[in-house]
């Protein structure tokens, strides 16, 4: 009876602490949103100058503005701010688009090559949009910086922060895809362009010895089914598609990108 | 923590050298895996276990201090066993940080840093041959005994 009056004092105690500690707005003390956003631009800023120190920016401005008349009107039609948006053109032969933090989307100019369509630069710009807008990227930073910081001293980090990274990398992808659905059909693009986008990277990606492709995102058949669900249930009319560009300028601008590499090489 | 007479009390003149050693090392031990294991909130309470374990036929007042030290290290890990898991679903489930999650962890800090002073004092009587007993784990250290 001593033991059990103790305990209950005890917990009493503890309880009457944390209900105390309850009162305080500590997301305010501590600027948690503030000190999240104020972390998200600054490593944007670094990752950015990291990437700028890997590839050379392409500063061609005909390239820039024609690439802007593709990204701009998919960000407008879709109510998403342009102001904190940065699109880059890189040049290198890898086929590849990636978001950073803080709204910065990187293109390579082995992407521009590897596409036929503008519809289809449309499709991978509104994936990565969906990855900034849902905030992926800091997302994917916090779990795998924070599983790598908690299980440090267990020496099981790295293990599971690869079976983690990979289970989450391939949900983020999937919601990323779904939303690119819905930004391609506001944007009065053919959202099946993402879809056959999708699976000329498989095709191309997974012939590659690099399995980081495979290992990150959705399995293609999962993938191909997930999205032609999401564009069922749209239920929109194929005749209000348009082009993201037409085809002569999507060509001169691939001849573009081509003459400013071969400039400079 | 009281100094006050209980249900089993020690005198240090009966308590060996040895003895003395031993029970004070009890709480030694839990601290130094409690900082080599952090933030794993397991490794201090394996720690005190492995050491009662390899102390369980030693003398009546080292099985009482392993006993002690054992009981509140439970008592403290299920607490930071709470703020590990809420820290992971967080991290997992993109759980936004809250007003409860920050109090939680002020909490869990307030009653390590309380449980840390409490076992370097205990851990430091205890090398003396003094008999600490500890508010609640004494009384529940002194049932198990006399089991």
């Amino acid at each position: 009876m001593k033991i059990l009056g103790k305990f209950l004092l005890l917990l009493g105690g503890i309880a009457v602490c944390y209900l105390l500690l309850l009162q305080v707005n500590w997301t305010t003390i501590f600027q948690v949103k503030e000190n999240r956003d104020r972390l998200e631009e600054r490593l944007g800023k670094v990752v950015l100058e990291q990437v700028k120190d890997m590839y050379d920016v392409i500063e061609d401005e005909d390239v820039n503005s024609t690439l802007d008349s593709i990204f701009i009107p998919l960000l407008k039609d879709n109510y998403i701010s342009t102001k904190n948006y940065d699109l880059f053109l890189v040049k290198s032969v890898e086929v590849n688009a990636f978001a950073l933090p803080d709204d910065k989307i990187i293109v390579t100019t082995g992407l521009i090559n590897f596409l036929d369509s503008a519809d289809y630069l449309s499709a991978v710009l509104a994936h990565e949009v969906a990855h900034c807008e849902k905030n992926h990227v800091m997302k994917s930073l916090i779990t795998n910086f924070g599983l790598d910081l908690l299980l440090s001293g267990s020496g099981t980090g790295e293990v599971t922060n690869f079976v983690t990274g990979q289970a989450f990398s391939r949900k983020l992808e999937k919601e990323a895809d779904e939303m690119a659905v819905e930004y391609l059909d506001a944007a009065r693009i053919n959202p099946t362009s993402i879809s056959k986008v999708m699976d000329m990277f498989d095709v191309y990606l997974s012939s590659d010895d690099d399995v980081s492709w495979i290992s990150s995102h959705p399995v293609p058949s999962d993938r191909k089914k997930y999205l032609s669900q999401k564009i069922d249930r749209l239920k929109t009319n194929p005749k209000m598609y348009k082009e993201a560009l037409s085809s002569e300028s999507w060509k001169s601008l691939k001849d573009r990108v081509s003459s400013s590499l071969d400039n400079e090489s | 923590m009281e100094h006050i007479e209980g249900a089993i009390n020690f005198s240090p003149r009966e308590v060996t050298e040895d003895e003395r050693e031993y029970a004070s090392n009890s709480y030694l031990m839990s601290l130094f895996a409690l900082f080599v294991g952090l933030p794993l909130p397991i490794f201090n309470l394996l720690a005190t276990v492995i050491f009662y374990l390899g102390n369980r036929k030693s003398t009546k007042f080292v099985r009482w201090h392993c006993t002690q030290a054992l009981i509140s290290q439970f008592s403290i890990f299920f607490f930071n066993t709470a703020a590990f898991w809420w820290t992971i679903a967080i991290i997992l489930n993109h759980k936004e940080i809250t007003d409860a999650y920050i109090a939680y962890l002020i909490l869990i800090l307030l009653l390590n840093a309380i449980e840390i002073i409490s076992t370097i004092y205990t851990s430091v009587q205890t090398r003396k041959g003094i008999h600490v007993r500890w508010f609640l784990f004494s009384d529940i250290t002194d049932n198990l005994m006399k089991k």
